[in-house]
């Protein structure tokens, strides 16, 4: 998914920390209200090394007696979750994974062996309070490979701008070919980081980018409060097809599965909410 | 130091036949830049002021197969003796890091891909897998220095890269100095039960024993082990002992954690004054701001010219730079950072402008000679510097360097040192303690600074290994106790380290020693030597009974009492909570004795604190203990200046050349008004642009959030 040699240029002098700022701040809109308060237990057989609360950073003094007890745990203590780590855990984790890591491999791929190695250690040496599942079955890694590759069509120049009355106020373009990602930049790479995007000017960027860096133009701009209405509405499908007839939302270029795939996220979007 | 012809460090600063060098420079990496441009763009760093920039020579770089190489015979930007004769041509000196690590946000780091291919030279986890470093956009299993097939590779890399650097080193080229690998720390993987087990790592763990204790049987009876010859002697893989004698065999394997590191400095520096000659200094950066082991600045100055760190911080890290910088400022020969954040990589934290002024006139307040700006000249996989790698401007960023650097000219700066009079002593055999007992699911202190979850206490466990206290755990809690108190109290304190030479309490009056149950003898000895010459040394809570190699020692308990009582639970001091508060019998409390004393010696005294405080982080935790501080501090011959009234202020005060500079920091997102109070001279001027502030002893400052004010004491004239 990430190619070998990734080109990562022109990313913008103060553009990539607008881009990171506009996504903290639309994640927050989507996280669930009232964070539950999270305790972690490192431990040794019946002997709690240390208990850490996550939400408070701190380290707490908890009744620990042992892993078949969590339960207790957490009705004495409050905590909405409980995570019981044994203390070679992340060492067995570590060894399990970097054994079967490739670096040749895909870098997502790699992740994927260190998602799988926890996975192995679900409940032999990770315990949580409520339980979950008794295994945490995971497809291979080239599953989602498939999923990418029929998702993108092949040799994209994909341009993502978040605007203001039309003006970028953060941009970011992804070239995509072959399974990768193979560049990374923005509107800075043609020297416009807050470009004109209102009319033609979304297609034109676009197609600049592709001229530079190859690949097939396509391009999504939405206005940044357009997109703040759409996170936060009651009924986002509508709020999204207003914007869209408004031009707050404009596509150059876009393939109907991702038009489709949007309309099923929008369409989900109030029950993720209300997670 | 090695002696070389033409350079010499003293004072903190790098000479060059006989003339201090300025220590700023910026990163600039030639290979990711049009050749065609960089006369252009060296022109416009020299614009900002700058006289010296540095830049890696990557191995990956300039090797096209094995054993050949391009050095700008097929392309162009691999030319990396036309750039460094551009820069000789343009008067601005260099610092070449020729790796053979260097990171970079390349793909392996700058190692040639073809290396991972032999497994023999894999560090190894203690069950034998691969160490993998998960860096983007490939991960890879990390290469340990021992093996002699990887110094051979590195061997032959640097004598390619040597015909054409070697010849344009200073004084016949630019170069100045050369830097040994990149932030070698294992990989950031520095839990002593992680990494390294491969067989060279092994092989050298048993050649140190064997060095160290001459004989096996010697060995055993230090560690009440039983083995037969070193060959089977394994290393430990857990933090599993119940009694002291257990206690000295793992605290081998966490100190060997730093001989590792040294040793593999030691290789790569050996092999490019092998390549380069003797003719320029070498030096090497930590990945981290506030080194612990298996880091240990003044062990590699033992070999190194200087040992330098790196720091990428947000604004809201100022307590990780401030701490990190009294550090480096206290111990190291040239405290230098080798890489400072200027704009950011890809996928880290972003870092605004805003955050790069504050945070650099953070690390110049706490001390720092120079400062070497990663990047200033943007390119691939970066982003936000003051050139672009089209040699474009960005305006706000060039001009905050271009008057940085022409504040720092004009003030003197450089030739100034820190004022202080007080130093807090990071005890190493107890920061290993700390070591081995950090739960492994934290994993290492490096990663907790990277992480956020700077302080180690949090991950510490609470075992004790034979000992009257969880040592690790408590001793964190001390030190970050006496850290945050100092700087509540507003006293001008450093940061020392043990393994520093005996000369490492030269102009100090009072030095706080967190003590247990055991300690290094001669470290006892020149705690003891320091009181005696009339310092005053605060011990405590514990009275060091052994040495560290857990043998009757009786050099500082000798003059210390044991307490008569102790109280655990719901033990109080000073009106708040703390974890244990130890009673001396003094003749003048009646009721259990108290929980200080001082003991006179030679011509100076110990004062012994029976005190173990519960988790101190914040001036609201301090504040009761700052009368306690103050007490201290002044009963050490000490008159306080410059003291802030508000706690959430710092003040640092640098003196050199007969001038004296004021560093006022409001490290809050809140306008901050405040009395600077105990002003010796009387009042107070902004060095800006000379305005007067005020008169008395008692001065009003007005901080902006997120600012740092320059005030000059008196009525000197700065010069606007």
């Amino acid at each position: 998914m990430l190619a070998h040699d990734i080109q990562v240029v022109d990313l913008g002098g103060d553009n990539w920390d607008r881009l990171m700022a506009t996504l903290t701040d639309f994640g927050d809109l989507l996280a669930p209200e009232g964070k539950g308060r999270t305790l972690l237990v490192v431990y040794r057989g019946l002997t709690c090394l240390k208990s850490i609360d996550l939400g408070e950073k701190r380290e707490v003094r908890v009744p620990f007696r042992g892993v078949s007890r969590l339960d207790a745990l957490a009705a004495e203590t409050g905590y909405d979750l409980v995570i019981a780590v044994e203390e070679t855990a992340l060492r067995r984790i570590l060894s399990r994974a970097g054994r079967t890591i490739d670096y040749r491999a895909d870098y997502f791929a790699g992740w994927w062996k260190v998602v799988l190695a926890a996975a192995a250690e679900w409940r032999k040496t990770i315990f949580t309070w409520p339980e979950g599942p008794r295994r945490l079955p995971l497809p291979p890694f080239r599953f989602m490979e498939l999923a990418l590759r029929a998702y993108v069509p092949d040799d994209t120049m994909l341009l993502l701008a978040f605007t203001d009355r039309w003006r970028a106020h953060t941009s970011v373009a992804l070239g995509y070919r072959d399974g990768n990602v193979r560049v990374l930049t923005s509107l800075d790479a043609i020297g416009d980081e807050d470009a004109d995007l209102s009319g033609d000017g979304l297609g034109h960027a676009a197609t600049e980018l592709a001229k530079k860096f190859g690949g097939r133009p396509r391009a999504i701009s939405i206005e940044r409060d357009a997109l703040r209405q759409i996170l936060t509405s009651r009924f986002p499908l509508a709020t999204a097809l207003y914007a869209f007839n408004s031009r707050e939302i404009a596509l150059y270029r876009v393939p109907w599965r991702w038009r489709l795939a949007t309309l099923l996220e929008l369409l989900a979007l109030p029950a993720l909410r209300k997670r | 130091m090695a002696r070389y012809e033409h350079f010499d460090i003293r004072d903190g600063r790098l000479f060059i036949d006989g003339e201090p060098v300025s220590m700023y420079s910026g990163s600039y990496q030639y290979w990711r830049i049009d050749p065609s441009l960089w006369r252009d763009i060296l022109v416009k760093v020299k614009g900002m002021g700058f006289s010296m920039i540095e830049t890696y020579m990557p191995w990956s770089v300039h090797e096209t197969a094995p054993g050949e190489f391009d050095f700008g015979e097929k392309d162009a930007a691999r030319d990396v003796g036309r750039f460094l004769d551009i820069c000789h041509s343009q008067g601005v000196r260099v610092l070449g890091r020729p790796g053979p690590h260097i990171n970079a946000e390349m793909t392996y780091f700058g190692y040639p891909e073809r290396l991972f291919a032999d497994a023999d030279l894999y560090m190894r986890t203690a069950d034998g897998a691969p160490v993998v470093l998960p860096a983007p956009p490939r991960m890879f299993p990390c290469p340990c220095y021992h093996h002699p097939r990887f110094q051979a590779e590195v061997a032959t890399y640097f004598r390619a890269l040597a015909k054409h650097v070697a010849p344009r080193l200073y004084p016949d080229g630019p170069v100045i100095a050369l830097q040994v690998d990149n932030e070698c720390a294992k990989f950031g993987r520095t839990h002593p039960f992680d990494a390294d087990y491969s067989e060279p790592s092994v092989r050298l763990y048993r050649q140190w024993l064997e060095d160290r204790y001459g004989t096996i049987d010697a060995m055993n009876e230090a560690c009440h082990s039983d083995y037969r010859t070193f060959d089977l002697v394994e290393p430990p893989t857990s933090f599993n002992c119940s009694s002291t004698g257990q206690l000295r065999f793992h605290l081998d394997w966490f100190e060997f954690g730093e001989h590792y590191v040294h040793q593999s400095l030691r290789s790569i520096a050996g092999i490019l004054s092998e390549s380069f000659g003797n003719k320029v200094p070498l030096f090497h950066n930590y990945p981290v701001t506030f080194p612990m082991t298996p880091l240990d600045t003044p062990g590699a100055e033992s070999f190194l010219d200087w040992q330098a760190v790196d720091a990428y911080p947000t604004r809201e890290m100022y307590q990780t730079i401030r701490r990190g910088m009294k550090y480096t400022s206290t111990v190291s020969r040239l405290p230098h950072l080798a890489e400072f954040s200027s704009g950011s990589v890809y996928y880290g934290l972003p870092l605004g402008l805003d955050d790069q002024k504050f945070t650099t006139w953070a690390t110049v307040m706490h001390g720092v000679k120079g400062i070497n700006f990663y990047m200033i000249v943007e390119r691939e996989r970066w982003y936000g510097s003051p050139v672009t790698r089209d040699g474009q401007l960005r305006d706000d960023r060039y001009d905050f360097y271009t008057k940085f650097l022409g504040d720092v000219k004009r003030l003197g700066l450089e030739d100034m040192k820190p004022a202080r009079e007080v130093l807090l002593l990071s005890v190493r055999d107890y920061e290993r303690m700390l070591a081995g007992s950090i739960v492994p699911i934290g994993n290492s202190t490096i990663i907790g600074e990277f992480g956020g979850w700077a302080s180690p206490d949090l991950w510490a466990s609470n075992e004790k290994h034979g000992l009257s206290d969880p040592v690790g755990a408590r001793y964190t809690s001390l030190f970050n106790f006496w850290y945050r108190v100092l700087s509540s109290a507003g006293a001008q304190f450093g940061i020392g380290d043990s393994q520093c030479g005996p000369d490492m309490f030269d102009g100090y009056r009072l030095v706080i020693a967190p003590t247990f149950e055991f300690m290094d003898s001669a470290l006892q000895e020149r705690l003891l030597t320091f009181a005696e010459g009339g310092g005053t040394v605060i011990v405590g809570p514990r009275v060091p009974e052994l040495d560290s190699s857990m043998n009757r020692c009786e050099t500082l308990a000798g003059h210390m009492r044991r307490p008569s009582s102790s109280t655990i639970e719901g033990a109080t001091a000073f009106g708040v909570e703390v974890e244990e508060v130890l009673a001396f019998e003094d003749g003048e409390a009646g009721n259990g004795g108290s929980l200080m004393y001082t003991q006179p010696v030679g011509n100076g005294k110990l004062v012994h604190l029976g005190l173990i405080p519960g988790r101190v982080v914040t001036p609201e935790d301090a504040a009761p203990f700052v009368p306690l501080a103050d007490t201290l501090i002044r009963s050490a011959g000490i008159e306080p200046g410059y003291v802030p009234a508000d706690p959430r202020v710092d003040v640092s005060i640098l003196e050199g050349g007969g001038r004296t500079i004021v560093f006022v920091a409001n490290p809050t997102d809140e306008t901050l008004e405040t009395t600077i109070e105990h002003c010796p001279a009387g009042s107070l001027r902004d060095a800006g642009n000379s305005s007067l502030l005020g008169t008395g002893t008692s001065v009003q400052v007005t901080l902006e959030p997120w600012s740092i004010r320059l005030l000059e004491p008196g009525g000197h004239d700065a010069g606007a």
